[in-house]
């Protein structure tokens, strides 16, 4: 435990690590320096049982140093102390642990282990209009009021749970190579969840606003809109029949399929798990691994999405990558690392949680591109299949080419039409056989924001996602209740 | 330990001065070294890179007057970043009710009973452990899992010292020291098979590293030439791994009184009140949250608010007893209960993610209620093997995936199992790719018809001891 006194300043501090590193024999070193603010707030409100209130400030400001040894060993470790005393100690624990993972069998040269040199320069403002950190926590507060009140106005509407969040502040990185940029970003996100119920039954629906940008992103028409939906799906539900189990054609909203796309394309075409050989795509760049028409990229820099960033956390340029054009595997993601080891060039998708976590191989805003048909004209040859929309989470397993994601809620076809809700199943399936099944891509893209846990220790980072309605000729939907 | 206190004691005393009339605080300082194995091509398998993980940080809570109380949180633990956190409660403060409950001081609990020695909960030699031992560790694993004819597609081994300090305007003052290591491998078989084996312990013997390599080269081999899984209500047998996977966002969350009083457990009332006595499992079950087994994953001397951790029983015979208490929910439900905290405030992240822009560290929430161990028993000492229990043709899963998003308030699931096979005459007779489970949890509870096999302790946001559950018609899709 430090004693956190007399901390240097941002800039000294960066320059003091990398000082320390250079002395210390790396052979490169990066240091990122974070000084974050985060409000949290959350509302719950039960019919007749009042509300319940929190609100949080948090202070999130550290360092994080990683470093490569002489033997080519990569070594990370983190401080809140940004005295000289705790910078000292974070770089020797990094050296430490760069000394263990190094090896003479090993490349030693920075060249051979992250590519050729990075020295961007470079100084970003994401865009907002109102900063978060401009407006008090009650006129936040009051937007979750008013998303409460608007779902509690329709009569089956039992409860509300709202969560506020704002994070901002000014990110810094610099290397050994020469590189210094500075990200000076916000980011707002709200979330609800809407339970209807009518005796026993109940139905939630769940959905999340907001990305990277200031509270311009969450007007009060758009909070209010996205409760009255919630609200009116959920009394729309209640009720709704177990939804049936099998193999069966499949229409996924957008943003059901984003889910997908996010499990299913983006986990599996990170270079990391590509290069351990953990990943079904290993091996398969200029292969077919999907039907005509599938086209997903992964573009950090699509304004307002949650998931965007101007540099990723090794001071590379964020870019838009194609990675699978036309059903063909192009390209994975990749960090300086997987990149020098894959010869391929760095694209700028080296994250981290915060400064406490080592960059790995993540997404940004991963979308399907859009087609052209039109919803209509996607169930219209359907017989008997499932219409699943919204999200709520998924999970994969890249070596075993296995994904699962649950929708909020699904809708019958029959014939063609629209039939009645049942409640949501998951749909599981092989990465590279439902790529394949992908018969109809739609018109209408569209993005969400969505989070993303990854690594070990787990990192949770704000990931975006965007998609267009799909049809699935044959999927695996887990359905009716044991 | 002192520093931590002392600067628990520096921000109470700096909220006193601010105007607070009561005061948390919680301090912690657990970082955890992590290395990572992965294959480095021609079968060889490197270190790629070891890290070490800070989680260090402050969190207050403050009455700010009346019933406004503010909670602020830092990882900035100079005298700056103190006074920051300071104002940060109070410009955050809203009514609640009632407002800061706090634990009171008490002599004889300040050093809980048997302290370490006797609950296991430190290892001098994780304290002692520096990366290279760690890199050790993960060298048994990656060796065993080769001897047993595996190739390692990764192997992470990891260790904590978590040291935390409370103190409380009260008088409270607790510290700390917990252990933990743990060791996941990931093995491919010669033919295909995959299977992942993870294992934590308070102790690097406890560990039992040997055996995490093996098991997953074994059950990869195992796995070798699934064929497809049968379909319809199947008798299911669910490791304990599978079983803290299903209850991890379902049994466990529902038992906190917060949930109850919010109303987003199925264990309270319309009135928000519990609903106690209620038969909510097959009657062989019994559960019991105890904090103070002997080297339990999940054991604490005491809670995230200062109460000494206890054992509670909460389903005995398959009936609902007790719900888990903090300060809060013991305050609320007094009146109606007669409830007192028993001990499990846990400032783990909840098992939801809201907003994705959230604190990294315990430090950064306020306590909510989580159970410690849940230890599942039923009656006999010991629990047969699945062929001894009568178990003829079943399903026997491993782990699941997708049981995350599992909503505690309803309890309905539909998951995907990784490794699993069909049993036949109580034995494993062959592998099965995979197959999607559904059903609800809570009804699920209610058909357990027998435990089977050794009791293992597994470890995710809260921990689970239990032997596998033979499970009778499961939905297997």
């Amino acid at each position: 435990m430090s004693t956190h006194r007399d901390p240097l300043n941002p800039e000294a501090a960066l320059d003091f690590a990398l000082e320390r590193a250079v002395a210390m024999g790396a052979l490169y070193a990066d240091v990122r320096l974070q000084d974050r603010l985060l409000t949290l707030l959350s509302l719950t409100q039960r019919r007749g049982r009042g509300e319940h209130r929190d609100v949080s400030r948090h202070v999130e400001r550290g360092v994080g140093v990683r470093v490569l040894g002489p033997e080519g060993g990569e070594g990370f470790a983190a401080t809140s102390d940004l005295s000289r005393a705790g910078l000292a100690r974070a770089v020797s624990a990094a050296m430490a642990g760069a000394l263990e993972a190094g090896g003479p069998d090993r490349p030693s040269t920075v060249e051979a282990l992250l590519g050729p040199p990075v020295r961007t320069l470079g100084k970003a403002v994401t865009p907002r209009r109102v900063h978060p950190e401009d407006v008090d926590p009650s006129a936040k507060q009051d937007l979750l009021r008013l998303a409460a009140r608007e779902a509690l106005s329709l009569p089956e509407t039992a409860a509300v749970d709202l969560a506020y969040a704002d994070a901002s502040g000014r990110d810094l990185f610099a290397s050994t190579e020469g590189a210094r940029v500075e990200t000076d970003s916000a980011r707002v996100l709200v979330s609800a969840e809407v339970t209807a119920a009518r005796g026993a039954d109940s139905f939630t629906s769940a959905e999340s606003l907001g990305g990277v940008g200031g509270l311009e992103l969450l007007s009060e028409p758009a909070v209010k809109d996205l409760a009255s939906r919630l609200a009116r799906n959920a009394a729309e539900w209640l009720g709704a029949a177990e939804p049936p189990g099998g193999e069966m054609t499949a229409v996924l909203d957008n943003q059901s399929c984003e889910n997908f796309v996010h499990e299913a394309v983006g986990h599996s075409c990170e270079g990391d798990a590509v290069l351990a050989g953990s990943s079904v795509m290993a091996g398969r760049l200029g292969g077919k691994v999907g039907a005509d028409g599938v086209t997903v990229v992964d573009d950090p820099t699509r304004p307002g999405t949650v998931g965007m960033y101007p540099f990723d956390d090794e001071g590379v340029p964020a870019e838009r990558v194609t990675l699978i054009e036309d059903g063909v595997l192009r390209s994975y993601l990749h960090t300086r690392r997987t990149a020098a080891a894959s010869g391929a060039t760095p694209n700028g998708h080296a994250r981290a949680r915060d400064f406490g976590h080592l960059p790995i191989v993540r997404m940004g805003t991963i979308n399907l591109e859009p087609g052209d048909w039109t919803f209509e004209e996607m169930l219209e040859d359907i017989d008997e299949g499932i219409y699943l929309m919204g999200k709520r989470g998924g999970q994969v397993d890249p070596a075993r080419g296995v994904f699962q994601f649950r929708p909020d809620r699904a809708r019958l076809i029959r014939h063609g039409e629209l039939g009645t809700p049942v409640r949501a199943p998951s749909l599981s399936g092989s990465i590279l056989e439902i790529l394949q099944d992908i018969d109809a891509v739609g018109r209408d893209l569209r993005f969400h924001p969505g989070g993303c846990g990854k690594g070990f220790p787990a990192q949770v980072i704000p990931a975006g996602s965007g998609s267009p309605h799909v049809r699935l000729r044959k999927a695996t939907i887990g359905g009716a209740q044991g | 330990m002192e520093d931590l206190l002392h600067r628990a004691e520096q921000a109470l005393e700096y909220a006193r001065r601010a105007g607070a009339e009561a005061a948390e605080v919680f301090v912690v300082d657990a970082p955890t070294d992590t290395v990572a194995f992965e294959p480095e091509g021609r079968g060889k398998v490197a270190l790629r890179t070891a890290v070490t993980v800070p989680q260090h940080g402050l969190a207050l809570a403050a009455r700010w007057g009346g019933r406004l109380v503010g909670f602020s949180s830092t990882t900035d633990l100079s005298a700056e970043g103190l006074a920051i956190a300071v104002e940060a409660s109070r410009t955050a403060s809203v009514p609640e009710e009632p407002p800061l409950p706090l634990t009171p001081r008490d002599h004889e609990a300040d050093e809980p009973p048997g302290a370490d020695r006797t609950l296991g909960l430190v290892d001098p030699r994780v304290v002692e452990m520096d990366l290279h031992d760690l890199v050790g560790l993960g060298r048994e694993v990656v060796a065993e899992a080769l001897e047993a004819g595996g190739s390692v597609l990764s192997v992470i081994t990891t260790a904590t010292c978590r040291r935390v300090a409370i103190a409380n305007s009260a008088g409270l003052r607790r510290s700390s020291l917990e252990t933990l290591v743990s060791a996941a491998a990931y093995v491919a078989s010669p033919k295909g098979g995959l299977a992942t084996h993870t294992r934590s312990s308070r102790s690097v013997e406890g560990l039992r590293r040997q055996e995490v390599g093996r098991r997953a080269a074994e059950m990869a081999a195992a796995s070798e030439g699934a064929r497809e899984a049968p379909r319809g209500p199947l008798t299911v047998v669910l490791q304990p791994e599978a079983v803290l996977s299903l209850l991890a966002s379902s049994l466990g969350p529902a038992l906190g009184a917060d949930r109850v009083l919010a109303g987003l457990s199925p264990f309270g009332g319309t009135d928000g009140k519990p609903c106690l006595g209620r038969p909510v499992a097959a009657g062989i079950l019994t559960v019991t949250d105890d904090a103070l087994l002997p080297g339990g994953t999940g054991s604490h001397l005491f809670d995230a608010e200062g109460t000494p951790g206890r054992a509670t029983a909460v389903i005995e015979a398959g009936r609902l007893v007790s719900l888990l208490h903090n300060n809060l929910t013991s305050a609320r439900l007094r009146a109606l209960t007669a409830a007192v905290s028993t001990g499990n405030a846990s400032r783990e992240r909840s098992e939801r993610m809201r907003t994705f822009v959230e604190p990294a560290g315990e430090y950064g929430y306020r306590a909510g209620v989580a159970p410690s161990n849940l230890v599942v028993t039923a009656p006999g000492a010991t629990y047969p093997t699945p062929a001894a229990a009568g178990v003829d043709r079943a399903l026997l899963v491993t782990e699941v995936m997708g049981a995350f998003v599992i909503d505690p308030a309803v309890g309905d699931f539909s998951v995907t199992t990784t490794n699993a096979w069909v049993l036949e005459d109580g034995h494993p007779a062959y592998p099965v790719r995979r197959a999607m489970l559904s059903g609800n949890v809570y009804e699920l509870l209610r058909r357990v018809v027998a435990l089977t096999g050794e009791p293992a302790d597994v470890r995710g946001s809260f921990s689970v001891v239990t032997p596998a559950w033979v499970v009778d018609g499961v939905s297997v899709v």
